[in-house]
């Protein structure tokens, strides 16, 4: 065994003889168009809801919430799939996320949250997650469709209106702190500011 | 108005004006307040079996406002979106007011169109009709459906017409559809029907667990406090088991969603855990129990050619028991283990654990409550059975949190239709028709003669509707209710039994219900406090109230109705000789002075009518109609168990009394000692409903529903209400504020069934049964959320009649309808291109 | 070919035995007719009191659809609970809703009040006349 594997490392070192710079460097494009193409292609397909709900604590939990919001249902028909709300769409984010979604990977494997019960008492400490993330990059997941610039806030509810020119005007706030819930039931909120801090005093 | 009375509203306007609130309607609740031409008095609900007590205001003869009365246990103060819609329900535009006849070329035809008639031609037809029917075809030609929303007195009266009057015992109440199966399973366990808990439970209880049924919905107050216990007592724990997502469901602690018909597997599992790890109160169940095997395979109830029926081994006995030992009991219960539960049921291991151990714990007081997931159901009788099986093995009964509580659908299904026996095999009082001993008890009270009142059961709810389309019933009089719309299989036995030719069908109501706009002639009714009226709710409390205004036009209540209809019959017509025989002074009188002007109804006289109130019906007849009536009614419950206070003592208090009233004092738990003053010292607990003081468990097992979906129509489909709407919405789609909030029934069904019948929510469908079909449009994110496979439709709405769908297979022992399991097909409708 | 079972041979059976005649008025009271789209919910300005009774509880005037009301969270309170910002302008719970069965007050709203839906109607369809205008 030993021997065959030294013998492949010899072969390896040495300089090619036999084939030409150009074969090699076309062998080494084609290996990296296919590779690249299939690192992409498991990227994209990681990103599907497919992909998402095979695991059936989302399809039970998180996708049959999803199913009764206006995220997934709606008069114009635009959607949001999972990875729309949970993958940052910038390169370097998203393969943080990626490489985040690991542990989710060992969560499905060891059962963490494979009963409802489990999924219940771990919601407070995932939604958090979430929250915290999209409170630090300044809710950019939801703002990727609903940007403020292109609002026409007078076509909004006058209590939606009122919310969004006050928070325009002060700058405080961004969107998850007060649309929270807005694709899956919430947890106990008893601890969780329903509101932005400062619009309270 | 006493101000005191109404802090409720003025903590609101308080809270309004700290908060500096302009314009929020409180101003207008103030003007209420300071208003003295608004006289308020009290009176129970119109609508459900709660029974809440309102504050009822009124203002130049109408009603113009509600509230919840404070004074009252049931709800202390607050009511529903159906009690705070009271005010709306007596005005509709539609509202009747005068008696309509079909005519043609000015005569009665059954194909003709509405005509408005007097009272006086309105009942020389229905005399006509009903003497035509008496005499070609007897006596039992002739039949009355009548109301769990009847008033005690007018189910009294229209029972003792039919009984003792014509003599023909086809008087059944819409309760039949309703509460049927709690009947037959409280007088199987314990021998007498209605709870032996009640309200007060529900401070006291550590779990609830609600077997189908949807009380955040259906009993909105009461759910009130069932969450005003779990949410200011930590520790509590509320079980919800539902085929359905629901209201209730949502706001549960353990949440179970199971298979249809699997109710019976999961309450035999429980039964198993509960004696498999020997959490039996041994010493209850050796005092006060017995157990009994009951029969099995006893078919659905359905007509006697149609094959379910024929194969059903017991189906000519469905009720019949026999003794069995506590080891045979055991024995019988292990199948049901934990895995076979959970895979016929759906409901995951952990929870169904958690479900028993609820029961199981000697430490939880546990209040079991249901509905029509319980009643509507093929073997209704059997999971009421069943229920008490689980708290009859730990002893779990009688005493105040412990309680086994069968909710009501109707104000007075208890107080009416129950109580007082307008069932077709029942009299006062638990009483039967098939007992010797309890026809000659009632023909006494009721001073007829010896053998008036006749041997055998009368033709039940479903059985009328096929009577009437086999001809075999002619003359149908229906009061307060709406079978057309509310009934099983619409198209295929009740519409056409109703405009069978040989029928005539008369329909007593407010508005032009799809019942009324069916019959030929329909005479407008008094509703709610257009009279004076007494119901019994679910908790054995009984309640009165005075005529407040006056009905409109010509409305009469169903009381007036019926004997002023009993004046135009001698008893020399109706009653055989050798009947008359025996009472020789009877000869020559009409129904009316037999069985109303009889010297105890017509005791009371007029002088001893309440101030500053009107009575039509005491107007009327020259007497007080209602306390003769009740009065004459009480001797039957007396000594019984079911003692009734004395009438005015009803008027005095506020929210009335809970049965057995003894001495003044009302009972809140039957059956237990020092609570119930019929338990006799040192004996615990007396089931004195049987003679050996004992309540019975029974031995019950699974067994399938009538229909289930099939390849040809693959859907479950349930049916059902919503909060807004009161049964087929004639009175609350009155309401402006609760159409607009439920307009249309809705076809609920789960997004992924929709989405692979290429159906949107909004879509219009048709729905299609082997009965009938009913169009639709599809809701999948509404208040219901029906699992993949199930689809559910409430019946409130007269334009989408989903009952068209439902088969009329009932519980063979109850005859109660299963409304809730049906096969059904769901098909896109198409536009037709231009 | 959808094969015809025992049961749709009989039901067709039965249904032309018991149809009903055909002059009857009432003939067609059971067949279903086209079921009207309704408008979309939409947010109203005031709540108000319900037109038939000024001692009901104010109606909801607007969308609720999907709003959590359950042990976790009641979404009604994010607004009406005492921990919203001012500008919504949101009716505060009157004091009625701390107060429990016995009169006992509480903190917050007391838990038989949970369920705001039990006693407000949501009222946002415009252009629907009660039953009667049909």
């Amino acid at each position: 065994m030993r021997e065959l594997l030294n013998h492949y490392w010899k072969l390896l070192r040495q300089p090619p003889v036999h084939l030409s710079l150009g074969l090699l460097s076309l062998g080494g494009f084609i290996m990296g168009i296919i590779f690249w193409g299939g690192f992409n292609t498991a990227m994209e397909y990681t990103n599907t809801e497919q992909f998402c709900i095979s695991c059936h604590e989302m399809e039970d939990n998180v996708m049959a919430e999803l199913q009764h919001t206006v995220h997934y249902n709606n008069r114009s028909g635009v959607r949001a799939t999972c990875s729309d709300c949970h993958v940052p769409h910038e390169w370097t984010n998203k393969i943080g996320r990626k490489m985040e979604a690991s542990k989710e990977v060992w969560g499905h494997l060891f059962g963490t949250i494979d009963t409802r019960e489990k999924f219940e008492d771990k919601r407070l400490e995932m939604a958090q997650r979430e929250w915290r993330r999209l409170k630090a990059n300044d809710s950019l997941e939801c703002r990727n469709c609903h940007a403020f610039e292109y609002m026409d806030l007078s076509e909004q509810a006058p209590m939606a209106q009122e919310m969004h020119h006050k928070a325009l005007d002060t700058g405080e706030g961004t969107c998850i702190d007060c649309h929270k819930g807005i694709a899956h039931e919430l947890p106990d909120m008893e601890d969780v500011p329903r509101w932005p801090e400062g619009w309270l005093e | 108005m006493q101000r005191r009375e109404f802090l409720r509203i003025q903590a609101a306007v308080a809270a309004g004006s700290i908060a500096g609130l302009p314009g929020l309607g409180h101003g207008a609740e103030m003007k209420m307040l300071e208003d003295e031409s608004i006289d308020w008095h009290r009176a129970p609900c119109r609508f459900c079996g709660v029974g809440c007590g309102m504050k009822v205001g009124v203002r130049d003869g109408k009603v113009v406002a509600s509230t919840g009365d404070p004074e009252v246990d049931v709800n202390r103060g607050i009511a529903c979106v159906k009690g705070y819609s009271l005010p709306g329900i007596l005005y509709g535009k539609e509202r009747l007011t005068r008696p309509l006849l079909r005519k043609r070329n000015g005569v009665y035809d059954k194909h003709g169109e509405f005509t408005e008639v007097s009272w006086e031609e309105a009942f020389d037809v229905m005399e006509k009709k009903l003497r035509e029917a008496l005499a070609e075809d007897g006596p039992d030609s002739i039949a009355l459906f009548g109301s769990g929303q009847w008033t005690v007195w007018e189910g009294y009266a229209a029972n003792k017409f039919m009984k003792a009057g014509l003599r023909t015992n086809n008087i059944d109440p819409n309760a039949r559809h309703c509460m049927a199966s709690a009947v037959a399973g409280f007088m199987r366990t314990f021998g007498t029907d209605e709870p032996p808990g009640c309200y007060d439970d529900f401070e006291h209880a550590d779990a609830f667990v609600l077997w189908g049924a949807n009380m955040a919905e259906m009993h909105p107050v009461l759910w009130s406090r069932v969450m005003e216990r779990r949410l200011n007592h930590p520790g509590v724990n509320v079980a919800v088991l539902s085929t359905i997502r629901n209201r209730s469901y949502e706001q549960a602690d353990l949440k179970m969603l199971f298979q249809p018909q699997t109710d019976l597997v999961i309450l035999n599992y429980i039964a198993r855990y509960i004696i498999e790890n020997d959490r039996v109160d041994r010493d209850f169940i050796e005092k006060h129990v017995r157990f009994r095997r009951g029969n099995t395979d006893i078919g659905y109830g359905l007509r006697p050619e149609d094959p379910r029926q024929q194969q059903a081994k017991n189906a000519d006995n469905p009720g019949g028991s026999e003794d069995m030992s506590f080891e045979e009991f055991r024995e019988f219960l292990q199948p049901y283990t934990l895995d076979y539960a959970a895979e016929q049921s759906g409901v995951r291991k952990v929870q169904l654990e958690q479900l028993a151990e609820l029961y199981a714990d000697p430490d939880t007081r546990v209040m079991s409550l249901w509905t029509m997931g319980v009643n509507q159901h093929v073997r209704g009788v059997w999971v009421n059975n069943m229920i008490y099986n689980l708290h009859l093995l730990t002893g779990k009964v009688s005493t105040p949190g412990n309680s086994p509580f069968s909710l009501t659908g109707q104000p007075s299904a208890c107080g009416t239709a129950r109580e007082v026996g307008t069932f077709a095999h029942r009299l006062p009082a638990d009483r039967v028709l098939n007992n010797p001993e309890h026809r000659r008890f009632t023909e006494q009270v009721w001073k007829v003669p010896e053998g008036t009142i006749r041997e055998g059961n009368g033709l039940h709810a479903v059985a009328q509707s096929r009577a009437l389309k086999d001809g075999k019933v002619r003359f149908y009089w229906t009061q307060v209710t709406n079978n057309m719309q509310a009934g099983p299989n619409v198209s295929q036995e009740i519409l056409p039994g109703w405009r069978n030719p040989r029928a005539f069908v008369v329909v007593s109501d407010i508005y032009p219900t799809l019942s009324a706009q069916a019959s030929d002639l329909i005479l407008p009714t008094a509703s709610w406090v257009e009279k004076a009226g007494a119901f019994g709710n679910s908790e054995r409390r009984t309640q009165m109230w005075h005529q407040l205004v006056d009905p409109p036009g010509e409305s009469k209540s169903d009381l007036w109705q019926t004997l002023e209809f009993s004046k135009r019959f001698t008893v020399d017509e109706v009653w055989p000789a050798e009947l008359l025989d025996k009472a020789p002074e009877l000869r020559g009188k009409s129904l009316f002075e037999v069985l109303f002007a009889n010297g105890k109804v017509n005791a009371y006289s007029n002088e001893e009518l309440p101030e500053g109130h009107a009575n039509h019906e005491a107007e009327d007849f020259g007497f007080y109609v209602q306390k003769g009536i009740y009065e004459e009614y009480r001797e039957f419950g007396l000594g019984k168990g079911k003692d009734l206070a004395p009438f005015d003592a009803y008027h005095e208090r506020a929210g009335g009394y809970r049965w057995p009233v003894i001495d003044g004092e009302e009972t809140r738990w039957r059956f237990r000692e020092g609570r119930d003053p019929y338990v006799e010292e040192g004996s615990g607990f007396q089931f004195y409903g049987h003679d050996d003081n004992r309540a019975r468990i029974f031995a019950l097992p699974y067994e399938p529903p009538a229909e289930a979906p099939d390849e040809e129509y693959p859907f479950w489909l349930s049916t059902g209400r919503v909060l807004e709407h009161w049964h087929t919405g004639t009175m609350t789609l009155q309401v402006p504020e609760l159409y607009r909030a439920v307009s249309q029934a809705k076809v609920y069904m789960h997004p992924n069934d929709a989405r692979k019948l290429e159906l949107h929510r909004g879509s219009e469908v048709r729905l299609v049964t082997r009965r009938g079909e009913m169009h639709g449009r599809v809701e999948t994110k509404g208040r219901n959320r029906p699992p993949e496979g199930m689809v559910f439709v409430p019946f409130f709405d007269p334009g989408r009649i989903i009952n068209t769908c439902v088969l009329d297979a009932t519980d063979p022992i109850s005859l109660q309808t299963d409304f809730k399991k049906a096969g059904v097909r769901v098909e896109k409708i198409g536009r037709a291109r231009a | 070919m959808r094969h015809l079972s025992l049961f749709s041979l009989l039901a067709a059976l039965l249904w032309i035995v018991t149809a009903v005649q055909a002059d009857d008025p009432a003939r067609d009271l059971d067949r279903p007719g086209p079921t009207p789209e309704l408008p979309p919910q939409q947010d109203r300005g005031k709540s108000q009191l319900p037109a038939n009774n000024p001692e009901g509880p104010l109606v909801i005037p607007h969308r609720t659809r999907g709003h959590q009301v359950d042990l976790r969270h009641n979404r009604c309170m994010d607004c009406h609970g005492d921990q919203a910002p001012e500008e919504i302008r949101a009716t505060p719970l009157p004091s009625s809703h701390l107060r429990d069965r016995d009169g006992k007050k509480h903190e917050g709203m007391s838990g038989g009040r949970q369920d705001c839906r039990t006693c407000h109607v949501p009222d946002h369809r415009t252009g629907q006349e009660a039953w009667g205008g049909h």
